[in-house]
């Protein structure tokens, strides 16, 4: 690889150079050069054409000098000399065989000079002797040589010129013959000899020199001049075209190198391109990965920390934080052990030196933690052993479990509530079934007492053993009705009251009712929200409580009555078991007496548990006041450390309602009398039997049904009016309310009064009376009864009734 | 070849005349004919520093020095007679045997032959580079460094400027029919017809061919002393036909170059026309003939420099 790298500048360079030669090679004969090669040839021929057509003038004596002949051979000795000069820019080869055609043509040149100087001399003979030949004949002939001779010489000068002329040699001999025959004119006649002479000189010069003169003009002309001239060019195009030939592989060659080197060019830039892209790439993912990395730990919500020997190497944002600190690079050095409870430190050195050993230690565990600022908390770890550059070092993840033990706590106390809550209402159930049967048995015995004490007139023995009975009975009755108070099973007639008037009423009988040694105080709040509650239970509520804590300060103390709006949020439902989280009206009762313990807390709701002496308390109190409050859909809850006193909260909800006016208590006076049909539906047949002799005792007139069927059909067989139906509500077959409602059919002016001491029946719902329901509650005492049922007669008729609902009730009228 | 116009002067008044004028000037860089004449008359050229070109060819003398044969560097006598340096451009080769083609060639001769300059180009190179003058004018016309061809150059330059227009005879042919006598214009119709012209015609009336010296009678026979120089064309190119053979000299400013012939042995033109009747025509001329001719020749006598020569 280092050695290919080592290698590209040097294949670069070899490309560059490849390149280099290769264009080099590309350049042919420039088009300058060859045209002026081309066109010296031509030239060279032309000339050479010329000069052959001047050498056959002069030979004709067509030309006047021979200047014309040594301008065309100068001509071409430069054209030549070009020839050989020029350059050629063929290779090697080429230019040696061009060079050997040049040489060539220069011989050829130099031999057509030699016999053109060769021609000219002769030709200038040739030339002077036809000049002079016409003349020395005459002047042979002036001289008298003989009219036999004078025909030989006319001949001969004709002969001669004819010879000049022609081709051919058929005048020779005859020729020959004549200056023959003159030779012998000349020995044989002296006189005549200088003229003779003469013409046969110029004769035998003309003879010798034309046919010199004719040889030299055919080998001059026969000289392959232009051939020569031919075939340098053929050669020279050959080579031309062979090298235009080169010219385009090369230029074939270097446009493929070309493409070549572009591609590698183009390529080492995509790579290029692409490594940088890599790159980019690389450094992205490297980046989200440090980003993630310090998303993850510095943004974790979860303390971590790297330490070294317990000395903080490295912590995160979160880690710094739970311990108090401001930033990461504070904590970094910070001896662990600093941040430990005391009694912690040596349990976490042991697990890190085990841990560092390689031995058991618990990946997980729990600590106390003390913060910067001194507060204590919770704090679990999860350890484990890293490399931190380059050593060991402990990694923990720390969490902060404060919240969470306590969330614990809490939940452990719910379900503490929710068990009570339910045995509570265990007993409840219990006590109020008890109550229902005993409702019906003490009205029976109350009525009975109440009757007999009727009876027994005159000895004071026996009234007063009568009393007896109806006095423990009336106990047994208002126990009874704490038990159902409890249960939550009393009828409760709720209206929207003002809390601070209702304890303001209250306060002089709870002064009275605490004595002297215990102060009392109202802390009433201001503009208190309004609930809606039972008013006569809610004040039995405060009662009860005031004389628990009577009780709970023998040596007197101080009674704190305190009331207030309140908001209960969704933390506060969450931790209270059973709690709707809103508005509250809060009555808060606190005592400054002995306070209880946490086992005696937990069972203070309970009916009949009670810490008094036996025979001081019913201990049906507390869980009367508790029955009261949730049925009125309320909170209580007790705050006590023994010592330290008492208090209880009571929360009712709050509504929002304009507060109900209170019906004044109606004087207690002795029930007045009838004589109206009544028909009695009771299936209790001693209750039935009660009621009827109370109701007859009072003057009226009762149909006594056993159960609801009976009082269908004695309804039917009665032929007079029946003004009013009595009836239980809880009955087999049939409930009080439908009972009512198939009479009401055929006789709609009946009325309805329903006797019930119980709350799961037709006429409650949810331990509410139906509003406008006449009903007497069990156990009831014949007075009573008598009383509610001219009540209920003295009211309006149940159409006029219906018509006129909300109305004041008429005053009873007697019939 | 400084040969003028020649196929364009044929259309003109010469047309079918032997003979044409001489061109009124030549077309030549006047710079290096003014080197050319200081080198032309540079007596450094010469190995003893004694003789220059214009020794031998006095421009005073008609380019000639007027003697049979030159006297060279140390009195050293000559092989030939020396041909004027006029006119010289017009010859097809130079020297009597023509064994230099060109002006710039024929200069190798004189410096070297030891009759004439003695001397080698490395002894004048060296003599022209120590003169700061010549330096100058060299490097201005050729460049950095004298060489033997520019040296050639400038002479040859300078002798081709040696021309001698307006002879009585070339304003003749131009068609100043007064310009010659009666008597001089016979001369000229003997000068063809006898034909002396086959070989002296164009433009230097002769110096374009080669022509055997005694075609009709043996010249050098009848005038005894045979020279090496005798021989002529056949001592450059050893071919029997080339014995004897000179260069045809030009005629012009005949008058003034004498001696004639390549020995200088004809001191009178009258002379020299009869030796060539005889040896090259064959004929025997009558007294007025030859007069009539030599008459003829001297108006061939031109002008150089404005003035006859």
């Amino acid at each position: 690889m280092k050695l290919v790298r080592s290698m590209k500048p040097l294949l670069g360079a070899a490309i560059f150079f490849l390149l280099t030669v290769l264009f080099v090679k590309t350049q042919t004969v420039d088009p300058e050069t060859h045209n002026a090669i081309v066109t010296n040839l031509d030239e060279l021929k032309r000339l050479d054409a010329v000069l052959d057509q001047e050498i056959l003038e002069a030979r004709f004596s067509q030309l006047s000098h021979y200047d014309p002949l040594v301008a065309s051979l100068a001509e071409l000795r430069a054209g030549h000399h070009r020839l050989k000069a020029g350059p050629y820019a063929i290779y090697r080869r080429g230019q040696a065989d061009i060079d050997r055609r040049v040489e060539a043509y220069e011989q050829m040149l130099g031999r057509k000079e030699l016999l053109l100087e060769q021609f000219k001399s002769a030709n200038a003979l040739l030339e002077n002797s036809l000049r002079y030949f016409p003349a020395a004949i005459a002047q042979a002939r002036e001289d008298h040589i003989g009219s036999s001779h004078a025909a030989v010489l006319s001949g001969l000068l004709l002969d001669t010129l004819i010879y000049n002329l022609s081709a051919s040699a058929e005048l020779r001999p005859k020729i020959l013959v004549a200056i023959d025959s003159l030779e012998a004119v000349r020995r044989r006649s002296p006189r005549a000899a200088a003229a003779v002479d003469n013409v046969i000189a110029h004769a035998r010069v003309i003879m010798r020199t034309k046919d010199e003169v004719d040889g030299l003009v055919g080998e001059l002309i026969s000289l392959p001049s232009s051939q020569r001239a031919d075939e340098i060019y053929r050669a020279y195009n050959a080579y031309y075209e062979r090298q235009v030939h080169r010219g385009y592989v090369y230029r074939f060659y270097l446009y493929v190198v070309s493409v070549v080197l572009l591609a590698y060019v183009a390529h080492i830039v995509l790579k290029l391109h692409r490594d940088i892209a890599e790159r980019k790439r690389v450094e992205a993912a490297l980046r989200a990965s440090e980003e993630q990395y310090r998303a993850l730990v510095e943004g974790s919500i979860q303390g971590i920390a790297i330490h070294r020997e317990l000395i903080v190497l490295f912590a995160n944002r979160a880690w710094a934080a739970m311990f108090g600190y401001g930033t990461p690079e504070e904590v970094v050095g910070l001896d662990l052990r600093t941040t430990l409870a005391t009694h912690e430190v040596a349990r976490v050195e042991a697990y890190k030196d085990a841990r560092l050993r390689g031995e058991a230690a618990p990946p997980r565990y729990e600590f106390e933690a003390v913060r910067r600022d001194g507060i204590a908390m919770r704090v679990e770890v999860v350890a484990s052993v890293v490399s931190w550059r380059g050593e060991q070092a402990i990694l923990g993840t720390y969490f902060d479990v404060t919240e969470r033990r306590q969330a614990e706590a809490a939940l452990r106390n719910s379900e503490e509530q929710i068990r009570q809550l339910q045995k509570l209402e265990a007993v409840g159930r219990l006590a109020g079934g008890i109550a229902h049967d005993f409702n019906n048995l003490l009205t029976i015995i109350r009525g009975r007492a109440h009757i007999l004490h009727g009876l027994v007139e005159g000895s004071e023995r026996q009234r007063k053993q009568v009393e007896v009975i109806a006095k423990t009975s009336q106990r047994a009755a208002v126990l009874t009705a704490q038990l159902l108070a409890f249960s939550r099973k009393q009828i409760l007639q709720p209206k929207v009251l003002d809390l601070n008037a209702l304890v303001g009423n209250m306060e002089d009988m709870l002064q009275r009712l605490i004595g002297e040694d215990v102060d009392l105080l109202f802390v009433s709040g201001a503009k208190l929200g309004r609930v809606k509650a039972d008013p006569s239970q809610l004040e039995q509520v405060v009662m009860n409580l005031a004389v628990n804590a009577r009780d709970a300060m023998p040596r007197g103390g101080r009674l704190t009555l305190e009331t207030g709006d309140i908001e209960l949020d969704e933390q506060y439902a969450r931790q209270h078991v059973g709690v709707q989280p809103g508005r509250y009206v809060m009555l808060a009762v606190s005592d400054s007496g002995i306070g209880m313990d946490a086992a005696t807390r937990a069972r203070i709701f309970e009916p009949f548990f009670t810490t008094k002496p036996a025979g001081k308390g019913t201990g049906l109190g507390l869980a009367t006041v508790y029955g009261i409050v949730k049925q009125s859909g309320g909170n209580i809850w007790v705050y006590s450390e023994p010592g330290q006193g008492t208090t209880f909260k009571i929360y009712l909800p709050q509504v929002e309602a304009a507060v109900d006016e209170l019906e004044p208590s109606e004087p207690s006076a002795a029930p007045q009398r009838g004589g109206e049909h009544i028909l009695l539906v009771e299936d209790e047949d001693e209750l039935g039997d009660l009621v009827r002799e109370v109701l007859e005792g009072h003057g009226y007139i009762v149909l006594q049904a056993r159960h609801p069927a009976d009082a269908v059909t004695m309804a039917e067989r009665h032929p007079g009016p029946i003004h009013l139906l009595v009836t239980d509500v809880v009955m087999p077959e049939m409930s009080g309310p439908q009972l009512a409602a198939s009479l009401a059919s055929s006789r709609p002016a009946m009325r309805v009064l329903y006797m019930s001491g119980y709350t799961d029946d037709a006429i409650v719902h949810h331990g509410v009376l139906d509003p406008g329901t006449p009903f007497v509650q069990k156990p009831f005492t014949p007075e009573v009864l008598a009383r509610k049922v001219r009540e209920v007669l003295d009211t309006e008729p149940p159409e006029a009734s219906a018509q006129r609902r909300g109305g004041r009730r008429r005053p009873p009228v007697a019939p | 070849m400084a040969v003028p116009d020649v196929k364009t002067s044929k259309g003109v008044s010469t047309i079918n005349e032997p003979i044409y004028p001489i061109p009124r000037q030549m077309e030549l860089d006047a710079r290096k004919v003014a080197l050319g004449k200081r080198l032309f008359h540079e007596t450094r050229l010469s190995g003893d520093n004694s003789t220059a070109c214009a020794s031998c060819h006095d421009l005073g003398k008609a380019g000639t020095d007027q003697l049979p044969r030159s006297i060279g560097i140390d009195g050293r006598l000559g092989t030939v007679n020396a041909p004027t340096v006029f006119n010289s451009g017009f010859n097809f080769k130079q020297f009597w045997d023509g064994r230099a083609d060109t002006l710039e060639a024929q200069i190798d001769g004189p410096i070297h032959n030891p009759r004439e300059m003695g001397s080698n180009w490395p002894d004048i190179l060296r003599k022209l580079e120590q003169d700061p003058g010549y330096a100058a004018t060299f490097a201005s016309l050729y460049g950095r460094g004298i060489r033997p061809d520019h040296v050639k150059d400038a002479i040859a330059t300078f002798e081709r400027s040696l021309i001698t227009p307006n002879s009585r005879f070339d304003k003749f042919l131009r068609g100043d029919g007064a310009a010659i006598t009666a008597e001089e214009r016979e001369g000229y119709l003997l000068f063809k017809s006898l034909g002396c012209v086959a070989c002296h015609q164009g433009v230097s009336v002769g110096g374009n061919m080669f022509q055997t010296f005694g075609v009709m009678a043996d010249y050098f026979a009848d005038r005894g002393g045979p020279t090496a120089a005798d021989l002529g064309r056949f001592n450059v190119t050893g071919q029997e036909p080339d014995r004897y053979r000179f260069k045809v000299p030009s005629l012009r400013n005949v008058d003034r170059t004498a001696p004639y012939f390549h020995d200088g042995s004809a001191t009178t033109l009258e002379q020299a026309v009869t030796v060539m009747a005889r040896y090259q025509l064959g004929r025997t001329l009558a007294r007025a003939d030859v007069d009539r001719v030599v008459k003829f020749l001297r108006t061939l006598t031109g002008e150089y420099d404005g003035r006859s020569l």
